[in-house]
């Protein structure tokens, strides 16, 4: 009876030269490589997105470094008095005092800092 | 008549192994182009602070050089000879609130007049050189700057890389660079400086009024037909500065107290405006510096 049935089956889907295994394997194959396709796709597009939203970040803080007025509430600046900037010239040690003024937005991390030497 | 067997057996698998492979080669490269463009925005990013973090250094350390403070003396000192490098070690940022990235700086004598702070930053894989020049005495470093020594060009000033048009509402000097254009517009009354780089064409409408100064390099180019009775403006040339005043190369150079154009020929109207340019750079400390 089974024999008969897979006799049918190959029949049935023999026309084309196709047998049933080939038919199964195929199809799960091209479903494998479909979802692949959506989720490669769905992958693409959040790099891209996030890519573009990293860029905007960038700019918008770095313009904010560079002294643009900050209208973002997203971006927090913020002073600190008392940097200082060190070098070795040989075996000496010299400071520069100054301050740190940084901006950043914290959802995707992206922020600058930027020293300035009290030195009129 | 004999009909050849045809067998398809197995050809479906071919068919989806194939599709699979163009289909697995189309999402990679489009994953790889978006994960490129992800990648080079945070890139992007860490090359502006490996910028901020090289111009805080070349930006301090050429403010220690021009205060003459006891930093920037020690680094001077060390500055003989044309060509000696102050190598700045372990340059390092203390209380900083975030990463400044690694820092190597320099600095270069490289004329005994000039010194050359270079700072070079590497954040995340990303590097950025920020260099600058200061330069000692007075005087822009600009191009112009090396045949008008000790001109100083104010800092509202308008640089121009290709084309300028003066009208009356135009207040502000203009430096245009070299081989660029400036016109004067027939209803122009203009009192501010133009700096002129060599090669710079300045072409004079007919009614155009000038009060100010021009100081052109030599190579500057002139065209006019005729120049109206306000425009007056001085247009200052070093000694043996070469002009071309309407097609003509004329050769401007300093006879006693007088002017001497050659060849002969220019008009007498524009003649009367050309000065020599007799500045110098005055002594003194470090004084106006440039970005490379």
């Amino acid at each position: 009876m089974e024999d008969g049935v897979i006799v049918f089956m190959n029949k049935k889907l023999n026309s084309s030269g196709f047998t049933l295994v080939e038919a199964v394997v195929g199809g799960l194959l091209l479903t494998i490589c479909s979802l692949m396709l959506i989720s490669g796709f769905i992958a693409s597009l959040i790099y891209v997105r996030s890519g573009t939203e990293i860029k905007r970040k960038g700019l918008e803080v770095s313009s904010v470094i560079e002294g643009a007025v900050n209208t973002n509430p997203a971006i927090t600046e913020s002073t600190t008095a008392n940097g200082i900037l060190s070098y070795q010239i040989g075996s000496t040690q010299y400071q520069i005092n100054g301050s740190y003024l940084s901006a950043s937005e914290t959802e995707d991390n992206v922020g600058f800092i930027i020293f300035t030497s009290n030195t009129p | 008549m004999r009909i050849p067997y045809k067998n398809n057996k197995g050809s479906v698998l071919v068919w989806a192994v194939v599709i699979s492979l163009v289909l697995t080669i189309l999402v990679g490269t489009t994953l790889s182009i978006a994960f490129s463009f992800y990648h080079r925005s945070v890139n992007n990013n860490s090359m502006k602070q490996a910028y901020f973090t090289s111009r805080s250094v070349v930006e301090a350390i050429s403010k220690e050089i021009k205060g003459e403070t006891a930093n920037g003396i020690a680094i001077v000192a060390l500055l003989v000879n044309t060509g000696d490098v102050v190598n700045l070690n372990n340059v390092n940022f203390i209380n900083d609130t975030r990463y400044m990235g690694t820092t190597i700086a320099n600095v270069t004598l490289i004329a005994q007049n000039v010194i050359k702070i270079t700072a070079t930053t590497t954040v995340a894989n990303q590097t950025k050189t920020v260099s600058l020049r200061i330069q000692k005495g007075t005087g822009t470093t600009l191009p112009i700057g090396t045949e008008f020594p000790g001109l100083e060009v104010d800092d509202t000033t308008i640089i121009s890389e290709t084309y300028t048009y003066i009208t009356t509402a135009i207040t502000q000097d203009i430096y245009a660079q070299a081989n660029s254009t400036v016109v004067f517009d027939n209803n122009a009354e203009y009192y501010g400086i133009i700096y002129a780089e060599s090669g710079v064409h300045i072409t004079i409408n007919q009614g155009s009024k000038f009060l100010g100064t021009i100081y052109a390099q030599s190579g500057t180019i002139f065209s006019f037909t005729k120049l109206h009775n306000f425009f007056t403006g001085l247009i200052y040339v070093k000694n043996g500065a070469i002009i071309k005043v309407n097609n003509v190369n004329y050769t401007i150079t300093q006879n006693g107290s007088n002017i001497s154009v050659s060849p002969n020929g220019m008009n007498t109207t524009f003649k009367s405006l050309l000065r020599i340019y007799t500045g110098s750079a005055a002594d003194g400390g470090w004084g106006d510096s440039v970005y490379e």
